[in-house]
């Protein structure tokens, strides 16, 4: 266990000194997250990292060539470690820590905004340009759509919520006036 | 009554207006797995040790494992309705009870929610369960009499106001009634002007055996002192570990108050079982027994909160009963000892007396009261120290006597007066004795004047001589009462009451 958090870490942070402008960032985490999610979908990834009738030069020679041309000259680089030491099952991992690392050196705040009805473009920008004034911090925002919060916005910067949300104010009031 | 349907709206819109729109704010983490009752969960960076945090669904945890990856939460609540990704609040709250006298004929869970139906409490003031035990200089000896209204507890093992008296033995040996009796008998108290409030905590019991107790306090009219905190068997384990420290608290707004309190842990053993479940679950290294290394700590931090005050602090109590069960008599297990060690005393209650018919089921050799015996009365502690010795010597030769047919008279004698002083130490559960009566019947007894009465007749002498008294010389009792003393005059005088009564028995 705590061997893992050490190569965790290590990939991490050698991931993150990669990583100098806000837009690498994005770039390296839209990978990351697009190759978990394939290798959660398809086991065929998987399978043929851990096959043992694969040569080990062969099998990086291959990752090398599928991903050269979308991932990031240092992230491939960082998962070809990753395929010669075996610890590919810790890049769900590395990806979380990676993120943290790089929100902390770029001052970078991540954001989830839940609404009850899908947000145009216009509105999108504007509210994200207002987070990015009042934070302080570049945002990496991400927008959801949930029907339940019947109305208003539910904004999570980090970690702290902020739910204007109608549901929640409903659910407030009902408290408040059965006296719980 | 008539309520128009306008007037209703109106009502309610009023109570709308008030309520506050303000965007909510809260610190989050995300649950990363949920599983016996413990939750692991990612972010909430800035949460307190033992503080409270929110799941959805109402259900409520406490951050016990701050750790550098993750926090592990215990749940008060069905863990079922927590799922992997759900959003956890905090709450900016460590863990707090209402306190105060809206609390007494209440039954509570250890979060202060109500149980018994008699809808919300209204309670002034709040306290957090985890509180620092008072310093040396806070404290004042133990020199007030706590009366149990049992006879043999009260002249050979007596409790002070602000002891710690650990009540052990095995199952089904009337633990438990020792500890309800003294609460029933503070109900005198309540007339005088230094009223005892009790806290019953009952951890890890059936719910039909708590509901039976709240019962017959209701029936013999405990419940309108005393404050009920059940943590049932089927309850989660963490709500089972709260428990005491909730009743606790609850105890001290009376001691911090000047005021007195009485608490019972009952019990212990089963306090310490729900936190060995949760400290295997929250994977913190087992010890002996599996417990985890502060299982000592866990009841050492609890029972030094029982105190009593100094002047300066209003000269308050808490005094606390644990319950400890053993198992086929074994005492030196790790639980028990812990806490025998932490204590001020223990009773001891042997199976062996309890079948035979001895209830309570004291073992007089081995329970003790180390700080007791300066709140003693002066006249009980003028007959114990006789009726200790009678006892000891009877158990001595008891034992001898079973294997010779052939006694002399003076080791008869000691037999003979020895079984009955064991018979009138008999008591039956829901009827304590008040001080005065019990220094009678013990003064009788040691005086030698039930030596030759029948030992199947010793119980209705007693009755009948305690009733002698009470109609014909009221003035015997009044002064034991009031001055908690034998003079020569009034042994004079007790005398020549219980030859008289003799005469006619």
């Amino acid at each position: 266990m705590k061997q893992n958090h050490k190569k965790i870490k290590i990939y991490s942070e050698a991931l993150c000194n990669s990583v100098d402008t806000f837009e690498t960032f994005q770039n390296i985490k839209v990978s990351l997250n697009e190759l978990t999610a394939l290798s959660k979908k398809d086991l065929t990834i998987n399978t043929f990292l851990k096959s043992k009738s694969v040569d080990m030069s062969k099998k990086m020679d291959i990752f090398t060539e599928a991903f050269k041309e979308v991932f990031d000259k240092n992230l491939l680089e960082v998962l070809l470690v990753m395929i010669e030491n075996d610890d590919m099952n810790l890049l769900i991992d590395v990806n979380k820590s990676f993120v943290v690392l790089v929100k902390e050196k770029l001052n970078i705040a991540y954001v989830e905004v839940t609404s009850s009805a899908e947000m145009d473009e216009n509105m999108r920008n504007q509210l994200s340009d207002k987070l990015s004034d009042i934070t302080s911090k570049k945002i990496d925002i991400n927008f959801s759509t949930n029907k339940d919060l019947i109305g208003g916005l539910k904004i999570k910067i980090d970690d702290m919520l902020f739910d204007s949300s109608l549901k929640t104010k409903l659910e407030n009031a009902k408290s408040k006036l059965i006296g719980v | 009554m008539d309520i128009k349907t306008n007037q209703i709206g109106d009502l309610l819109r009023d109570q709308i207006k008030n309520i506050d729109d303000n965007v909510d704010v809260n610190e989050v983490g995300e649950v990363l797995e949920i599983g016996d009752g413990v939750a692991r969960t990612s972010g909430l960076g800035n949460v307190m040790s033992s503080e409270l945090v929110e799941f959805p669904n109402n259900v409520f945890g406490m951050a016990l494992n701050l750790e550098e990856e993750n926090v592990g939460v215990v749940l008060f609540g069905d863990s079922s309705l927590v799922k992997e990704g759900d959003t956890v609040k905090r709450t900016g709250k460590v863990v707090e009870v209402p306190v105060g006298k809206e609390l007494l004929g209440r039954v509570v869970n250890p979060l202060g929610v109500p149980m018994d139906g008699k809808g919300p409490i209204k309670a002034k003031h709040s306290l957090q369960i985890e509180r620092k035990a008072l310093g040396v200089m806070q404290r004042f000896p133990v020199k007030e009499p706590l009366q149990t209204g049992l006879k043999s507890i009260d002249s050979m093992i007596p409790i002070g106001r602000g002891q710690r008296e650990l009540i052990i033995g095995d199952r089904q040996t009337g633990k438990s009634a020792i500890a309800t009796d003294t609460i029933i008998n503070q109900k005198a108290t309540h007339s005088g002007d230094s009223p005892v409030y009790c806290i019953y905590v009952a951890i890890g019991q059936k719910a039909s055996t708590v509901a039976k107790l709240v019962g017959e306090l209701e029936a013999n009219g405990a419940m309108e002192y005393t404050t009920v905190v059940v943590a049932n068997a089927s309850d989660p384990a963490p709500l089972q570990y709260i428990a005491p420290y909730s009743g606790c608290a609850m105890g001290e707004y009376y001691r911090d108050n000047g005021m007195h309190g009485l608490i019972v842990y009952d019990d212990l053993s089963k306090q310490a079982t729900a936190y060995r479940q949760m400290s295997l679950v929250l994977r913190r290294p087992p010890g002996r027994e599996a417990f985890p290394g502060d299982v000592f700590y866990l009841h050492s931090r609890l029972l030094e909160r029982s105190s009593k005050l100094s002047e300066d602090l209003g000269s308050g109590s808490l005094t606390a009963l644990p319950v400890i069960e053993t198992q086929e008599g074994d005492v030196s297990a790790y639980i028990p000892t812990n806490v025998i060690s932490i204590t001020d005393g223990q009773i001891y209650l042997d199976t062996n007396l309890f079948n035979g018919g001895v209830r309570p089921a004291v073992d007089v050799g081995l329970s003790v009261s180390r700080v007791g015996g300066s709140a003693q009365i002066k006249a009980m502690k003028k007959i114990a120290g006789k009726l200790r010795l009678d006892l000891a010597q009877f158990r001595e030769l008891e034992a001898f006597a079973k294997f010779a047919s052939d006694l002399d008279d003076a080791t008869a004698a000691q037999i003979t007066r020895g079984r009955r002083m064991v018979e009138i130490l008999k008591q039956n559960q829901y009827v304590p004795m008040s001080t005065a009566n019990q220094v009678l019947i013990i003064y009788a007894a040691s005086q030698g004047y039930l030596d030759d009465v029948e030992l199947e007749s010793v119980k209705d002498f007693e009755v009948g001589l305690l009733e002698h008294f009470a109609s014909k010389s009221p003035e015997c009792i009044k002064e034991i009462d009031d001055t908690g003393n034998i003079g020569d005059d009034l042994a004079e005088k007790m005398n020549k009451v219980i030859e008289e009564f003799k005469k006619s028995f």
